[in-house]
């Protein structure tokens, strides 16, 4: 027994030297920068100081979750009709709303006769939180089915299958910057390639349209084209996927007169179990990550509507010389993403 | 199980062929607009996008572009740089990656 055991300490020995170098590079670029950036998060932290640093506790918390709900009363005027206060008033200088010094409307909606304006002292952040989130939930669907359906598509052995394949990859290989410099040429708005194609289609009945400087659209285009970009790279994972799943049940499934979408149904989705998670997860973590599109292509505008969580805390970190709001931007990504994380790990949990 | 003649499985392979190809252009235009606009000058470049041209090596084609490029920063240096972080990158990781 002690024999045995000594042996295993033995071996353990070597398994940790061999596994030091990789330990400590991981520990020096990742574990450390990121207990820095925990650290930074409770301080006053800039890039360059004359000053020095001071704890300044939840302070940084405070600023980008911090908000209120207000109702504001309407003021009659001479004909009767309601005509509400501005927020500014609430906010600027008001000693009896000591409170709401400092703060911005975020939105307000209206209320019976009064109205409900929500408050925050860092509307942007509150713009990148909900901007990554319409991301994400946009990207994971999009990216990930139709990742599936094109590794559907190219599962099957006809002539020629694997240039179809290549070409559905190419994407992928070329790097996301070039990429984003690309899109930027086809979503222009005013010669466009993506505006020439839809005249072109709807022989001129279609409108160009800006689609990185309007509002409403260039978050989406952004989605769409990071879509575009990534999903050969899921329709590889699910073709590893698809490729497991033994013939014989798709044999067993046609002797038995099974139609295409039961095949689907109970052969194919229930074997690409595992390959799911994969996918899932990991899209939704490059999704959060989403950063060089917007860097390349948008930095944020127009008014703000492409900002995202990790592009604000770049641009806070070192555009605005802000380290520790940059920092705590960057562990409050972490939690959501974290949290997430455990979420999809617990509803796909193998049930017995 | 429908009856399959000769005819309509050559029909769903028609379709099968059809929609590979639709979907191979929606990827493989881009890249060819990236190519074939490498090769033009810029006042051709921008003429070409409203119409086909802008997918095809016509007119003034040359690879003055990619020699301006070399011109105009130590792109043999950058190449170097990215073949250095591929390699490190590459046998790091299947070093420690791998068991």
């Amino acid at each position: 027994m002690t024999q045995h055991g000594s042996k295993l300490t033995q071996s353990n020995a070597t398994g940790w030297a061999m596994a030091l170098p990789a330990i400590v590079l991981v520990a020096t670029f990742i574990i450390l920068p990121f207990f820095f950036a925990f650290a930074f998060s409770f301080t006053n932290q800039r890039l360059i100081s004359p000053n020095p640093t001071e704890y300044v506790g939840l302070a940084n918390y405070r600023r980008l979750l911090g908000f209120r709900v207000i109702t504001i009363a309407p003021e009659r005027d001479a004909d009767g009709a309601p005509k509400y206060p501005r927020v500014r008033k609430f906010t600027r200088n008001n000693p009896d709303f000591p409170h709401l010094s400092g703060m911005r409307e975020w939105f307000s909606i209206p209320w019976g006769e009064e109205k409900i304006a929500i408050l925050s002292r860092d509307v942007l952040f509150l713009k990148c939180l909900i901007n990554t989130a319409i991301l994400v939930l946009a990207i994971v669907p999009l990216q990930g089915g139709g990742a599936l359906l094109l590794a559907l598509l190219i599962n099957r052995k006809l002539r020629g299958i694997n240039l179809f394949r290549t070409i559905y990859f190419m994407p992928v290989v070329i790097s996301i910057v070039v990429v984003s410099l690309l899109w930027r040429f086809i979503y222009d708005g005013d010669d466009g390639l993506l505006n020439n194609l839809l005249a072109a289609v709807t022989f001129g009945a279609f409108k160009p349209v800006d689609w990185l400087g309007n509002t409403d659209t260039a978050l989406s285009a952004i989605i769409a084209m990071s879509s575009w970009q990534g999903v050969g790279f899921h329709m590889v994972i699910w073709l590893s996927g698809l490729q497991t799943i033994s013939p014989t049940l798709y044999e067993v499934a046609e002797i038995s007169g099974a139609s295409k979408w039961q095949t689907f149904r109970y052969v194919t989705w229930p074997g690409l179990r595992n390959t799911a998670i994969v996918v899932l997860i990991v899209i939704t973590m490059q999704a959060f990550a989403l950063f060089v599109q917007i860097d390349v292509m948008t930095n944020g505008e127009p008014l703000d509507s492409t900002q995202t969580l990790v592009f604000q805390a770049v641009e806070r970190g070192y555009g605005k010389q802000d380290i520790s709001g940059g920092s705590t931007i960057s562990v409050l990504l972490f939690l959501v993403v974290l949290a997430i994380s455990i979420m999809q790990r617990y509803l796909t949990r193998q049930r017995h | 199980m429908a009856l399959v003649t000769p005819d309509s499985r050559g029909l769903r392979l028609a379709v099968r062929y059809l929609v590979l190809l639709l979907v191979a252009a929606v990827f493989i235009f881009p890249l060819i607009f990236m190519v074939v606009s490498s090769l033009k000058p810029d006042a051709q470049l921008l003429r070409d996008t409203g119409n086909l041209r802008a997918f095809l090596p016509l007119d003034d084609i040359s690879l003055d572009n990619y020699f301006a490029a070399f011109h105009r920063a130590p792109i043999g240096l950058f190449v170097l740089n990215s073949i250095m972080v591929t390699v490190i990158t590459v046998s790091g990781n299947s070093a420690y990656g791998s068991k």
